[in-house]
């Protein structure tokens, strides 16, 4: 696989960049700098926030990838740009049998490649078989396993890909078998491990196939070329099925780390979209006439590790969720950026009624800790907060470190640690109180619910509860949402009646977007698919 | 003459030998994998991928493998985050980069050092000397996290002369470069003044002044050619440092150089290209200590002399 | 800042003068009584030998000066310009500026002192040794200095800094473990030179004790060199730390640095500008007048400079 990458030996490398070095730098001039003379005309500037790892649908996940694959490809269904939920992609039309694990897909009979084959049901069972065979080492397959013998077959305990869940039954038509009746498998099918990728490209390229001179493409857009940590540029596509609802002449996505920087060029009117400000310029920003902004489905929260004593007595870690206030947290410090939250299920799910969360009792909170045995906080042992290098991570581990000092008297040290070190610290339950993050893949319950089971590898809490697992378990094969959703209340309140974790807040999404682009909406996923974006260009 | 050459390039070798083997041992040492997501992956999976990228060898077969591909082949390997990308990749896409912004940097780190350094020792213990000498001082002592947003607040977006960040325009390259350049100038500056000033006290120059050959003559033929002697030995290891690009500088500026690479895979654990980059920068630096010895060699007759 | 390893560390060998076969003892006076009094008539040196003391009292009694605790948050006082109550203004948190600043200043002062005394140790201690033994023993404890000076300095903090965790020891340790290159280098140097010097043979042929050798001569005559280069390494090590906690690899908060201080300050400069212009001025003072003491340290301690 990767001798296939290291195309030229050092050397020649070497000789290549010294001798280039001089025309490199000014073959790219031109481009950019053109003015656009027509709305249609136009490229979109948009920061993508970091170089994305691949471009293979397949094999990655993030919302840096998502966005490049939302334009370059087309699963089954496609997120709305408003809401979020699916709507029909290359899948026209589709069908659920009764029993609710048997989905049949009617696929347009116009959708396209970029080089001209036409995308049949065949790509989708391609897809879906490369991405689950072991060999294939995808990283995010599990996404898949709700497909009958998808686990099975991705762990190697099954061989024949034939006994997976999907099948071609004509070109155009795709029939999918479930593990189990899933009423949100639809909410599932936009999601990047869900798209068809071009079999002969992959089998004549390999790893190399996302590379601009190679890439075969279904989506509004295709890809026109990658500079690694300088920018990618996506044209409109001719060959796209709906190429005349596609309005941008292409995206051009800037991979900026630095929000700062990001955010002087969105001011000066190097970028069209800034997706991701700076934590101290929020409050700020907040007034600015050319801000979206949202709450997310995604929820920031403390794990604690309740092997650790004092950690293992429920009222303790009680203690701790209910002397943190929330209302200050996020109103004063965080200048209302945020949505102070004590549930751990984030705002925005209809029907769901929320179970009734610690809230913000100290005197409650004191009383707990001294049934506890620490009556006298001084004895209560020093804890530490692990976190990951951030400002507002930094910010808030420092103003809870306070209110917990305030209210309960005990006092907790701060450590923050890089990426890699933070991860390990957490995932092999190194640590007594970690920062955590979770962002739902689809808008349901069970998306965060399923973290807290006890072999749920996120868990990392060290808590396992037989009925909380036989709750979720029982919701996650039931047919009827309402029911459904009545279990997975119930596991909720278990949850934070136990409280191996302590809720803080739910994200607000901001961004800011130029006024002559039309199109771009906040929404619960933060999923901004670029194909009906325009510029709107009368003043 | 040739001996020595051979002998100090064979030195070098050895010298990158011990440096790769230490790092790459040393690099296995840190918390994490390549491959630790937030997401937890299963552990079948992790094997999956583990095996696709030989990592679960021994470390041993792995280092030998690696040693292997890079003798045989001048293969330095994948990288493990970006999955179609080698290291041999990123130093070709980098590379021109960082070079156009070092030899920018240099430059300008070379004009305005020297000049203040020169003034300085020349008005020595004037307002000259103070005022070159505060300038120098001061610019090694505002880290460049913070010269580089301010220039772009000032001239990117109050002025609005030149764009805030990128590296495709003839406007584009100014500030970055100066940024970077800024901390050369000033040791520069120090240096050239320092070198200066003791050839000033020497007696060769003194008799040249007795024999009344004009100040101009004295500085120009004399004065530099010993005071300089400073600033070239640390112009080779500058040279290396900034042909390996700055992070601070590529991160501000978004521009594709390598030295966002070298602290970044660190962090990633993406074990290839850290060894790429440490051995790509290690080279650098012997090659360019190599070519100061070259040239202290053509330039000085007592080590010349030394030599033979 | 990625050139502060190596190449700087090689300037300032050059800076400090890493031939010191010049360095000799008048007969009779005092080199000590000497140096001070050289010391105290260069102005420049003078002032910033009384402003390094007075920041380094501040540092010390930085704790028991301070207005405010350095980690007491007040939401009704978030990010307030200076005023009388707070001379150096609030951060985000509402913590007093000036407070944190005090304490920056002890924590990146205590920093640069502790990893200044690591490689002080270890490089006196290297040195001397290879210089004393010599022969294969030298040449092989030189070579490990040499493969040490092309390791990429920061890819070796950064692996450090993620394998022992993140230590505010650690952080002296691994600062001090790359500086110590140097310090050996010229203690090397300074002992092979003085092993063979006519004034220590004369002093052995007029009857001084070996005590009074080493004591009056040869300790006198390496600790000048050292000295000066000490007093160049704590700005640099001060300034390296800034770039790791840049990188969020520095000390722990609510604890701060000058470095992480300004750094953090570079992020909040158009809402909060005096986040940012308090430390970096301190941070500029302290490092500016550490340099300009060094300077005037080897101008008081090398006499070449003043036979001219």
């Amino acid at each position: 696989m990767w001798r296939a990458s290291a195309r030229k030996g050092l050397p020649g490398v070497l000789l290549v960049a010294l001798l280039g070095a001089p025309m490199a730098g000014c073959q790219r001039c031109v481009s950019t700098s053109v003015p656009p003379k027509t709305a249609s005309e136009r490229v979109l500037n948009f920061n993508n926030l970091a170089e994305p790892e691949y471009l293979d649908p397949g094999m990655v996940q993030g919302n840096v990838e998502y966005n490049l694959c939302m334009a370059l490809f087309e699963g089954l269904l496609v997120p709305d740009p408003k809401t979020a939920e699916p709507i029909p992609g290359v899948a026209e039309r589709w069908e659920m049998a009764k029993d609710g694990r048997v989905y049949t897909f009617h696929l347009r009979r116009h959708a396209q490649w970029s080089d001209g084959h036409p995308v049949t049901a065949h790509d989708f069972v391609y897809a879906w078989e490369r991405v689950l065979n072991p060999e294939t080492g995808a990283p995010f397959a599990y996404i898949l396993y709700y497909l009958k013998n998808a686990r099975a077959y991705n762990l190697g305990t099954m061989t024949d890909p034939r006994a997976l869940g999907v099948r071609a039954v004509d070109d155009h038509t795709l029939e999918v078998t479930l593990e189990h009746p899933t009423t949100f498998f639809l909410k599932l099918l936009p999601l990047m491990t869900y798209m068809p990728v071009p079999r002969w490209a992959i089998e004549a390229h390999g790893p190399l196939w996302t590379r601009p001179e190679h890439i075969v493409t279904n989506g509004p857009f295709a890809l026109t070329a990658w500079i690694p940590y300088k920018e990618i540029l996506v044209k409109r596509s001719p060959t796209y099925w709906d190429a005349a609802s596609v309005r941008l002449a292409g995206v051009r996505f800037h991979p900026l780390e630095e929000k700062e920087t990001a955010l002087k060029m969105y001011l000066a009117g190097e970028l069209d979209v800034d997706w991701e400000l700076p934590v101290l310029k929020m409050s700020e920003l907040r007034s600015h006439p050319e801000m979206v902004e949202g709450p997310r489905f995604a929820l920031y929260f403390y794990r604690l590790n309740t092997a650790r004593p004092p950690l293992d007595d429920p009222r303790v870690r009680r203690a701790l969720a209910m002397a943190i206030d929330r209302e200050t947290l996020v109103n004063q410090y965080l200048q209302q950026t945020q949505i102070p939250t004590d549930t751990l299920m984030p705002a925005g799910v209809p029907q769901y009624r929320y179970p009734q969360g610690p809230g913000f009792h100290p005197q409650q909170a004191r009383e707990l800790l001294r049934a506890a045995g620490f009556a006298d906080p001084a004895t209560f042992p020093p804890l530490t907060i692990h976190y990951n290098t951030d400002d507002r991570h930094k910010l808030i581990a420092q103003v809870i470190q306070q209110m917990w000092k305030t209210h309960l008297g005990i006092s907790v040290q701060l450590f923050n640690e890089e990426w890699k070190s933070y991860l390990k610290t957490w995932q092999t339950r190194n640590y007594e109180i970690s920062r955590a993050g979770w962002v739902g893949d689809y808008v349901d319950p069970q998306s965060f619910l399923d973290l807290f089971t006890s072999t749920s590898t996120q868990n990392a809490t060290g808590w396992g509860n037989p009925e909380y697992d036989r709750l979720v378990e029982a919701a996650s094969a039931d047919p009827d949402q309402a029911r459904r959703y009545a279990l997975l209340e119930s596991a909720e309140t278990l949850l934070l009646d136990e409280m191996p974790m302590v809720p803080i807040m739910t994200y607000i999404k901001m961004m800011l977007v130029k006024p002559a682009v039309k199109g771009i909406y906040s929404n619960v996923l933060d999923l901004h698919p670029l194909k009906t974006v325009s510029f709107d260009m009368t003043p | 003459m040739l001996r020595y050459v051979v002998q100090r390039l064979g030195g070098s070798l050895l010298v990158l030998w011990v440096i790769v083997t230490l790092a790459f041992f040393l690099m296995r040492l840190a918390p994490g994998g390549p491959f630790d997501l937030e997401r937890t992956l299963p552990l079948d999976v992790q094997k999956n991928i583990a095996h696709k990228y030989h990592l679960d060898e021994p470390l041993l077969t792995q280092y030998l493998r690696y040693i292997s591909d890079i003798a045989m082949h001048g293969d330095l390997g994948p990288s493990y985050k970006y999955a179609d990308r080698s290291v041999n990749d990123f130093i070709a896409d980098g590379l021109p980069i960082t070079l156009q912004l070092g030899t920018l940097a240099l430059t300008f780190a070379l004009v305005f050092g020297l000049t203040f350094g020169i003034v300085a020792a020349l008005r020595h213990n004037t307002a000259w000397d103070y005022v070159a000498m505060g300038l120098a001082i001061a610019g090694v002592s505002i880290p460049n996290f913070v010269v580089g947003p301010l220039l772009q607040y000032l001239f990117g977006l109050k002025l609005g002369w030149v764009p805030i960040a990128g590296w495709d325009t003839p406007s584009a390259v100014l500030l970055p470069s100066l940024t970077l350049g800024v901390v050369y100038a000033a040791s520069i500056a120090r240096l050239a003044r320092g070198g200066m000033l003791e050839v000033l006290g020497q007696d060769y120059i003194r008799t040249a002044r007795a024999k009344g050959l004009r100040e101009r003559v004295i500085i120009v033929r004399h004065m530099l050619r010993g005071g300089l002697l400073p600033v070239i030995s640390y112009l080779g290891p500058a040279v290396a440092f900034l042909l390996s690009g700055s992070l601070v500088v590529e991160k501000i500026f978004n521009i594709p150089g390598l030295g966002r690479h070298f602290v970044q895979s660190a962090l990633n654990r993406d074990y290839t290209v850290t060894l790429g980059m440490v051995i790509f920068f290690s080279g650098l630096i012997l090659a360019c200590n190599l070519c100061v010895d070259l040239l202290y060699l053509l330039i000085d007759p007592r080590v010349r002399e030394a030599t033979r | 800042m990625t050139l502060s390893d190596v190449s700087q560390a090689r300037a300032h060998t050059e800076e400090t003068g890493l031939d010191l076969d010049h360095t000799h003892l008048e007969s009779g006076t005092s080199l000590w009584r000497d140096a001070w009094y050289r010391l105290r008539r260069n102005r420049l040196a003078a002032w910033s030998f009384s402003l390094v003391s007075v920041l380094a009292l501040v540092a010390l009694l930085a704790p028991w000066i301070v207005p405010y605790p350095f980690d007491a948050i007040d939401f009704t006082r978030i990010g307030q310009a200076p005023s009388l109550a707070h001379w150096f203004g609030t951060d985000d948190l509402g913590r007093d500026l000036l407070t944190r600043t005090v304490h920056g200043l002890r924590i990146s002062f205590a920093v640069g002192m502790i990893a200044t005394c690591v490689s002080l140790c270890i490089g006196v201690l290297w040195g001397s040794i290879a210089g004393f033994v010599g022969g294969t023993l030298d040449a092989l404890m030189m070579r490990v200095v040499d493969v040490m000076y092309s390791l990429p300095y920061m890819f070796f903090v950064i692996i450090l800094m993620t394998i022992f965790g993140r230590n505010i020891l650690i952080l002296f340790l691994a600062l001090g473990a790359v500086q110590w290159l140097t310090m050996a280098r010229i203690v090397r140097g300074q002992v092979l030179s003085l092993r063979h010097k006519e004034f220590v043979e004369g002093a052995q042929s007029v009857g001084c004790t070996r005590r009074r050798i080493i004591v009056r001569h040869l300790i006198p005559n390496t600790l000048g060199p050292v000295i000066i280069y000490t007093t160049l390494t704590i700005p640099r090590i001060i300034l390296e730390e800034a770039f790791l906690s840049f990188l969020g690899l520095g000390v722990q908060a609510p604890m701060a640095s000058l470095g992480s201080l300004t750094s953090d300050g570079a992020q909040a400069m158009e809402i909060y500008p005096w986040l940012l212009i308090a430390p970096s001025l301190v941070l500029a003072l302290l490092l500016l007048s550490l340099n300009f003491l060094g300077d005037g340290l080897r101008d008081a301690l090398d006499p070449r400079m003043h036979k001219g």
